[in-house]
Order: structure tokens, then sequence, then C-alpha cells
């Protein structure tokens, strides 16, 4: 018991560091953990997982702020937390995004609770209609918020990812499941550190004032939004955080800025239980660390889904309170931190572990995935469109019409 | 930024041919079924074998794919890409199958891609 607690902390202490280095994430390390299964028993390791993964989410919100460089999921985070740090607000919205997580794991983990069995029910019978749900979300995403010329823009990129993905992930030498690392990360992280390099922002001072400004109402229909949004998505694959989040403000018209990072940061702790669940309702991993915890534990029963659970919530609990104490300090650093230097370290960082684990042609997938990513935000398309690497092979899988596809395509 | 753009989008745009054209000209390889083992997880492989059984259920179809080296495969052709296929059975066909390697339920299997993953010799 000691044991899994030390490993609690020690997976939470990880998560909080990788969490502060812009694109870093849990699924960098996952060859890792795997490759550590020969010799340190498979629960620790899976607590280790757990840990990491909800330390990372929280902390990452640092750089998600401060420096404009978020995770994929939390990408749409940036633009309303970033406006209040340049409003001197930056702090308020570091808290009001660990309470809006901390009441959205209790509420969403008691939904699942509550609601597990027709899960079960739901996700059988909404199989078959998948491919309706991903196209419509696809239509959507297009057309919602954009100008005719951005929906235009925007179907462009969505084509071109959607086809890179489908490219990617069919390489005959290359397994889908190694490629996946250079394609996300050079997406989402590499592109983000690019676009850093080239904005070279800077870091405004802050109002000593850090008290939420958001009235009850909002901060509860949020929350409650923002988690069963959350666990909707978990049923659909390839619908990240980004995705749920545009379509859930259209539903609540939550726009405002501070509501709307309350529902961004509610869904993506949702999200986050509900791949959990997911693996041990369904056996269907949604997340880079479910996956992680399927190879870890192929028979994952309800002892190891509460000894999970479990671990998260000492996990969330303390990486909130330290993520919101470290943060203070880490302001004061970067103020003096070269934030080109950072940037370029972790490009290169980055660089090495995809060449260790994927080799030349993985690089070439980083670097291309990369400039992909640089181009969408470039040309003012939401980076979250990007996501159609995994949402048009997950529609063709669906539809049936893969196969058919491949043949043609001769792939 | 114009610069900027256009840069990008010519990468991405020559990284998406080139990788294509890798893709293309890579030939799988063959091998026999005896020296498939776990490592080989998740890789395209290709094998010449005859099929000893072979049974359609819901759609899908399952075949044991034996060759000269006398050890078998099991080959699963999911319902998607055994829509496309012209014939359901292949009991005693010898056939080129080209296939990812994957584990499942402690066993590996090939597993296909598109209908012409599979093609019948004789």
């Amino acid at each position: 018991m000691i044991e899994l607690l030390a490993y609690t902390v020690m997976g939470m202490l990880i998560g909080i560091c990788l969490g502060l280095v812009p694109g870093m994430n849990i699924n960098n390390l996952i060859p890792i953990f795997l490759s550590l299964s020969a010799f340190i028993d498979s629960t620790k390791l899976a607590v280790l997982v757990v840990s990491i993964a909800i330390a990372e989410i929280l902390s990452n919100y640092i750089p998600s702020i401060f420096l404009g460089a978020p995770e994929s999921d939390e990408s749409l985070c940036v633009l309303p937390a970033h406006r209040m740090l340049l409003e001197g607000r930056g702090m308020e919205a570091l808290k009001l995004i660990l309470l809006s997580s901390l009441i959205s794991f209790i509420f969403s983990l008691t939904l699942i609770l509550i609601f597990s069995q027709y899960f079960i029910k739901l996700y059988d019978l909404t199989r078959p209609y998948i491919h309706y749900a991903i196209l419509w979300t696809v239509i959507f995403l297009v057309l919602y918020g954009n100008t005719a010329k951005n929906a235009i823009k925007t179907a462009l990129i969505f084509l071109l990812s959607g086809f890179w993905g489908l490219l990617v992930l069919n390489l005959r030498f290359l397994p889908s499941d190694k490629v996946m690392f250079p394609l996300l990360s050079g997406l989402f992280g590499l592109s983000t550190l690019l676009i850093s390099l080239k904005e070279k922002s800077h870091l405004p001072q802050q109002s000593k004032d850090e008290k939420i400004k958001i009235s009850k109402k909002k901060l509860l229909i949020g929350i409650v939004s923002g988690s069963i949004f959350g666990i909707v998505a978990g049923f659909l694959p390839a619908i990240g955080v980004s995705q749920t989040a545009i379509i859930s403000q259209a539903f609540t018209g939550l726009t405002e800025t501070r509501a709307f990072l309350v529902l961004v940061s509610s869904i993506v702790i949702a999200n986050e239980i509900f791949s959990l669940s997911s693996l041990y309702l369904v056996s269907n991993p949604r997340s880079g660390a479910s996956v992680a915890l399927q190879k870890l534990v192929p028979n994952f029963d309800s002892n190891m889904f509460y000894l999970v659970i479990g671990s998260f919530a000492i996990s969330f609990g303390f990486a909130a309170i330290v993520v919101w104490f470290i943060s203070k300090v880490i302001y004061k650093k970067l103020v003096k931190i070269d934030y080109e230097k950072v940037n370029i370290f972790v490009i290169l960082l980055l660089s090495f572990l995809v060449f260790v684990f994927t080799g030349i042609s993985g690089l070439f997938v980083f670097f291309v995935s990369g400039a992909l990513g640089f181009l969408t935000a470039s040309i003012g398309v939401r980076r979250s469109t990007c996501m159609a690497v995994l949402l048009l092979p997950s529609f063709l899988f669906f539809s049936g019409l893969e196969p058919l596809i491949l043949n043609a395509i001769s792939l | 930024v114009r610069v900027l753009i256009l840069t990008s989008l010519f990468v991405v745009l020559i990284g998406f041919v080139v990788l294509y054209f890798i893709n293309s000209s890579y030939s799988i390889p063959q091998v026999k079924i005896s020296q498939i083992n776990k490592d080989m997880t998740g890789k395209y492989v290709q094998i010449i074998g005859k099929v000893v059984r072979s049974y359609y259920k819901d759609g899908n179809i399952f075949l044991e794919v034996k060759d000269k080296s006398n050890s078998s495969i099991s080959v699963f052709i999911y319902k998607n890409v055994a829509f496309y296929l012209p014939q359901k059975t292949f009991t005693g066909k010898t056939v080129l199958v080209t296939g990812i390697i994957q584990e499942y339920k402690d066993d590996l299997e090939l597993v296909l891609k598109k209908p012409s993953d599979i093609k019948v010799l004789e």
C-alpha cells in the first residue's frame, strides 16, 4: 500500500515536471514505461502512469497560460487564458481552471459510477452509427463560427490532415501504434513551439488580486455541461476535447472568457476519467495513458479500476496544490528566462526522442506534421482541425469505406 | 508571414508526395510462418500458404493458413474487407496474404486491411 502511494507521489512529481515542458506529454514516455514492465510490477506502473497523466494535465496549464504553449487537448484554453494573462489576470485564470477541474472531477466521476451500466448498453447501441456522429461533428466544426472563406480553409486543412493521417497510419514500414508519437507530437507539440518562437511573446506583470470573478451560476453551468459533454464525447472515437468544446460552446452559449475556461477545463477532466473507465467498462482505451494501462494490465477489472481512480484522486489533489504554489514561483522565474532557448531545447529533445523510438522515417513524419500544424495556425484555422488525422481514418473505418479507399489510392 | 505559410505548405506537400512514393516502393517482406513472432507485432508481412480451414461468420472471414514450414497462422478478414471479396471461403486454396501481425488472446494472427491483400494463387 505504502509502495503504491510512493508510486502515486512519484507519478505526480514526474507529471508536474512533464506538464511544465511545452511539447512534452505522457505519450512521449509510454514506450519507456512499457519497457520498464520487465523490471517493475505492472500494478505499480499503472498507478505511476495514471498519476503522471492527471498531474501533467494540471501542470500543463502553467505553460498554456504563461507561455501560450498548450497540449493539444488544452489548446482551446490558450486564447482566453492568455487574454486574461495580458490583462494581468493570469493567476485568476489558473485558479479558475484548477477549481473547475476539481469540481468536474467529483461530478463526472459520480455520473460515470451511477450510469456505468447504461454506458455499456449505449456503447453497443451506438457502434453501428458512429460514423454519422463523426460526419456531423466534422460538418459542424467546419461551418461553426467561420466565415465562408474560413470554412473553405478549414475544409481544405481537414482534407489535407485527413489524408496525411490515412497515409501515415497505413505505412508499410512503420507500425501504426509507433507512428502516433511523431504524428501527434509534430502536429501539436512541434507546431506550438514553432509558433512560440515566431511570436516571441513576453510576460506582463500580474495583478496581486487573484479573486475569481465569475458568477456561481455560470461556474455551475460550465462545470455541469462541460462534464456531461466530456463524457458524451468519450463515446466518439477521434473526437477530442477541442472539438467537444466548440460544440458545447454552441449549445450552452458560454462564450465569455471565464465561463469558456470553466467549460474546457471540465471537459478535459471528464474526458480523462471517461477514458479510464471505458477501459474497464468496454475494454476500449481512449487516451495515451489508458492505452498504456491496457498494455500493462491486460485484465483491467473493477479492482484495478478503483485502484487507478484512487491514485488519480490522490495525485489530482496534491498536484492541484503543488501546481498553484509553483506557478507563483515559476511566474517570477519566467520573467528572467529566455523562452527562445527553452523552446529550441524542447524541439531538439522531442526530435531526439522521435528518432530513438521511430527512426528516420518517424522523424520525417514528425517534421512534416509540425509543418502542417504550423500552416494551420498561420492561416487562421483552429489547430484542432488537424485532428482530422484521426477523424478521417476513423470515419472511413466505421463507415466500412476504408478498404475501398485504401485500394483506390494504393495504400 | 506569407513566406512562412508558403514554406510550410511546400514542406507538407513535398512530405506527402515523398512519403507516398517511399511507401509505394517499399516491398513488404515475405516470411515463413515459423519466422513470425511477437516482436513482429504491428508489422506488415506477406505469407504464402494453403488454407486448411476457413469459415465465414457475421460477415467476417477466418482462415487458418499453413505453409511449407508446416507452421500455421490465423488470418482474420474483418467484415468491412470481406464484403468486397468475391469469394467467402478459401479452403484448399493456396493464397498470398499480406497483413499486419497482431496479438489476439495470446496468439498471433494476420489481419488484412484491404481486399487486394489476399490473392488466390491456385
